[in-house]
């Protein structure tokens, strides 16, 4: 999230993306080429997407359904036309079930540079007609749900966890029950009290609070570094004690000290998209692995698993 | 003995893998022999071995040779241990955002 600066130059049929994403060529070449890593990103956010088959080879088609976040179902196909390892991807997309030429919609270039440890991705966005642009401007928000998934695969490869809800309040409303006192009554636990809390809601200021749960005291901050009001929130947030000290997770004292916590809220309709990003920061390299087995876990799949084992355990056998 | 923080980095990396994954959940059905947890994945014999012997390592299944056969079982409360901790954060967020949810619709 830091590290982004989305550009864009227009004509009347292009559109161009641009953003440093915060790993070497061949890692963010592999979360394109890897089928099971490009659905955890793709999209832009509160949407997942749901491959049917996907062919990563010249000629090869790609078929899937985007599902935004009020379930809407959005089908696509795309055909692969020019594949350079680690450095280009020309790419056909159409609407419908099937490809088909005709109804191919833009044509999108996406190169992939090396710059030191970091790959400059840029997303070359051409339609068929410049009507065509205008519409997927401002009926779909093409640019920013570009930059959007730019951003997702930003954290997907640097391992941040990244979560969607859509919450049925006006912006206005979820943006003052995050940034006021509101807070101490939904943030913690079920049940937790909060003794103590004090707000300096200010770029520079903090959020600083205790939590009763169980007979536990849990003391946390919140370090305010950027505030758009009512569209976008960062505070590095740490466990913490009641002189402001620096503290360890109770539990597992490797989880990572410091998260940078990003929360993005955006109009749907009536209600609100929150989208938010957690991501370590200042972090030991005991603390990024604790994360990431964490990430692997969140992300996984292990659903199927999961459910069945607990029903299991739940026997207390 | 390894401590907590080494038996959960065991068990994440033993469940890093999906047939260890299958593994398991055929396991959580009951007991098994090595051919019986072979039989859905189209690998070899050796590979499935191998993978049974990173479960063992990381504490979550044990055998024990009955006859000529090997039988295998769910070292549950390993298992407990890992989800314990991987519930604890992957619901972190689901939980607060369910609780702002109802805030906000008894306060609108």
């Amino acid at each position: 999230m830091t590290t982004a600066k989305p550009t864009q130059t227009a004509s009347d049929r292009e559109i161009v993306i641009t953003r440093l994403i915060d790993a070497p060529v061949a890692r963010v070449w592999r979360a394109w080429s890897d089928t099971s890593e490009i659905v955890k990103w793709w999209g832009p956010h509160g949407f997942s997407d749901e491959t049917t088959s996907r062919e990563f080879k010249e000629g090869g088609i790609w078929k899937h359904v985007m599902v935004g976040p009020d379930g809407a179902r959005y089908l696509n196909t795309a055909k692969y036309v020019e594949l350079v390892p680690e450095r280009k991807i020309v790419v056909k997309n159409g609407g419908g079930k099937e490809f088909d030429e005709k109804g191919v919609g833009f044509v999108s270039t996406i190169t992939f540079k090396s710059v030191g440890n970091k790959t400059e991705l840029t997303m070359h966005l051409v339609c068929v007609t410049a009507q065509m642009k205008k519409r997927a401007v401002e009926e779909f928000g093409a640019i920013e749900g570009g930059r959007q998934t730019l951003s997702r695969l930003n954290a997907h490869v640097t391992g941040q966890f990244v979560i969607f809800r859509l919450v049925d309040a006006p912006r206005e409303r979820v943006w003052r029950a995050w940034t006021t006192k509101e807070m101490a009554v939904w943030s913690g636990p079920k049940g937790a009290e909060t003794p103590y809390s004090e707000l300096d809601f200010r770029v520079g200021g903090s959020y600083h609070y205790a939590m009763k749960s169980g007979g536990v005291e849990m003391w946390g901050l919140a370090s305010y570094t950027e505030i758009v009001a009512p569209e976008k929130l960062v505070y590095i947030q740490q466990f913490s004690d009641k002189d402001r000290g620096l503290g360890v997770h109770p539990m597992a004292p490797t989880w990572p000290k410091k998260m940078l916590t990003t929360v993005l809220f955006q109009d749907f309709g009536p209600k609100t998209l929150i989208t938010l990003y957690w991501a370590p920061i200042e972090a030991s390299a005991a603390e990024l692995a604790t994360f990431a087995q964490g990430m692997e876990g969140m992300k996984g799949g292990w659903g199927g698993s999961f459910d069945r084992l607990d029903e299991y355990l739940k026997e207390g056998k | 003995m390894v401590n907590y923080e080494g038996r959960l980095d065991l068990a994440f990396g033993a469940l890093s893998h999906p047939i260890r994954r299958g593994i398991l959940a055929r396991l959580s059905t009951g007991e098994a022999t090595i051919a019986e947890l072979a039989k859905p994945f189209k690998v070899s014999a050796p590979a499935i071995t191998k993978h049974m012997r990173i479960l063992e390592d990381a504490g979550l299944l044990s055998r024990k040779k009955l006859g000529r056969e090997h039988h295998c079982r769910l070292e549950k409360e390993r298992m407990k241990e890992a989800e314990a901790w991987i519930e604890r954060h992957a619901k972190f967020w689901n939980e607060r955002l369910d609780a702002l949810e109802k805030y906000l619709k008894e306060n609108p």
